[in-house]
């Protein structure tokens, strides 16, 4: 090869690069190509060269990496809860110097032992969230979480839409859907049971009134409630059980924490929280018209917007999260605000 | 490219506030470069998914400190980079052996005819140097301008710009690319 062709064929290959050359060098390899047909032939190679294809990251592979990463996403959302919860033993020492009775639950290794457990349970939750909210659609799934206990592994279950594929030929009924855990509500905010303490609750400040029946059945009555010893949001409900912790219902989003909000009374233990009133509900499943698909949470669950609104102060989930979500199996679409410490 | 640059950018400060679709939207945008510059180091796929897997692990980790000082791809360059070094410098993976046969025919065009039309772009890959290699991988891969990919191997854009030609020249006469389609 000749050093012109070397020349030109150095300057083809970086204008095939988008690189830039001086017109110097342009009109030298134009020059020369119009006589010499190897060099003309070779930007033809450089196209054939790119379309040849290169190695591809199996599917699976980008699978495992998001489940990866969420696992640390999850251990990241554990130490920045566990920091708060840190401040916690000022707070109840403080009380408790204030007026006595001590929260029990709040002193000791056993709280440690309890996080331990609770953060190995959350990440482990938190990746077979996002593996369940992995499965595409429109096959959709469900856990059995006591069967894959048992076993270690996940049983997934699958709807109709996947055994009609299948070819089953029997009808399915719809499945009644799962019953609401026993939430309560506190300024339209979602609460969930926590443990229950072991000291009386009179030692923190009355911050207002629950109304809630205490079980699925029965009349709601008001029940004062009280400032929590812990910072996270969670607040003190007397019950027939004695004190306990209700935790805020919550889920991350850009790194912070953001409540359930409910636009119905939740004043019996099963119930569904609903989107606030002030949303009508979504004609599609894809939110509209009233929301709009926006991105993802920590977990990978799709986040939707309403008009006006801007994502850090509110967004929708739509129903059909499995059991593992911080929005469970709720089959009304759900409203999250930034986390209020009340 | 700048549409591309702009949308990385954009995913990239999403990912860093907690976006978890933004990330997975980066990873499957990137990944084929990722593993694909990996199993060409290595030359096998195992050790190629467990760099890629611990790639976008260090990219995730790092997201906040990234804040966009040099373009995406630039900075997962460099990771990919890193990290298969890293991998290979800790004895966990072996590099790709190079074959002496091919080698001798790109190093002699005389002979780099006798080698071509019986290899795959993979095999030919094996053939390049480490050098001229990874600087195709960074521009043909990764869409790199020879600057930035300079910088990340340490060489100014002019020694790119030569690994580079090297290496198409080197691919084209392997790959019998003038004789299949290229007058």
């Amino acid at each position: 090869m000749e050093m012109d062709c070397i020349r030109t064929q150095a300057t083809l290959s970086a204008v095939h690069d988008n690189e830039s050359v001086t017109d110097e060098n342009a009109e030298a390899a134009r020059a020369h190509c119009e006589e010499c047909g190897a060099c003309r032939a070779f930007a033809a190679e450089l196209r054939a060269l790119d379309s040849l294809p290169a190695p591809q990251a199996p599917p699976e592979l980008i699978d495992r990496v998001m489940v990866a990463v969420t696992a640390i996403a999850a251990e990241r959302a554990e130490e920045i809860e566990a920091a708060a919860i840190l401040e916690a033993p000022a707070v109840a020492s403080a009380v408790a110097q204030a007026s006595g009775p001590r929260f029990e639950w709040f002193s000791g290794a056993g709280r440690w032992k309890a996080y331990g457990a609770l953060g190995a349970a959350a990440a482990a939750v938190l990746v077979v969230a996002f593996l369940v909210t992995r499965t595409p659609a429109p096959e959709t799934a469900s856990i059995h979480p006591a069967a894959g206990a048992e076993a270690g592994t996940l049983d997934l279950t699958f709807s109709n839409e996947a055994a009609k594929s299948a070819g089953a030929a029997a009808p399915m009924a719809t499945p009644a859907p799962p019953r609401a855990p026993d939430y309560l509500t506190f300024r339209n905010r979602v609460y969930k049971p926590g443990s229950l303490l072991s000291d009386s609750t009179t030692a923190t400040e009355s911050i207002g009134t629950v109304t809630t029946a205490f079980s699925g059945a029965g009349a709601p009555t008001q029940v004062q409630s009280y400032r929590s010893p812990v910072t996270d949001g969670s607040i003190v409900v007397p019950g027939p059980d004695g004190s306990r912790l209700y935790e805020p219902v919550v889920r991350i989003f850009s790194s912070l924490k953001y409540q359930m909000v409910a636009g119905n009374a939740v004043d019996r233990f099963g119930q569904w929280p609903e989107l606030p009133s002030r949303f009508p509900a979504p004609t599609s499943p894809d939110g509209s018209p009233t929301f709009v698909i926006a991105g993802g949470d920590m977990l990978g669950v799709q986040t939707h917007t309403a008009a006006g609104i801007p994502q850090t102060q509110g967004f929708a989930i739509a129903p059909g999260t499995p059991s593992t979500d911080p929005a469970g199996s709720n089959p009304n679409w759900t409203w999250w605000e930034p986390i209020l410490i009340p | 490219m700048t549409e591309h640059v702009r949308d990385d950018a954009d995913l990239v400060s999403r990912a860093a506030a907690g976006d978890m679709g933004a990330f997975e939207s980066l990873v499957r945008a990137h990944s084929d470069a990722v593993y694909a510059h990996a199993y060409r180091f290595f030359g096998d796929a195992s050790a190629a998914q467990d760099a890629t897997q611990e790639v976008w692990i260090k990219v995730f980790r790092s997201l906040e400190g990234f804040g966009s000082r040099a373009a995406f791809t630039t900075w997962l360059f460099r990771v990919t980079r890193n990290v298969c070094l890293d991998m290979l410098r800790s004895g966990r993976r072996a590099a790709t052996p190079v074959d002496p046969v091919e080698l001798h025919g790109i190093a002699n065009d005389d002979t780099a005819g006798e080698a071509a039309g019986s290899v795959d772009l993979e095999t030919a890959m094996r053939a390049l140097s480490p050098e001229d290699r990874e600087a195709f991988n960074a521009v043909a891969l990764f869409g790199l301008p020879y600057a930035e990919a300079g910088s990340v191997l340490g060489v100014p854009a002019g020694t790119v710009k030569s690994r580079v030609f090297r290496a198409r020249r080197a691919l084209t006469t392997l790959l019998c690319l003038d004789a299949k389609g290229g007058a």
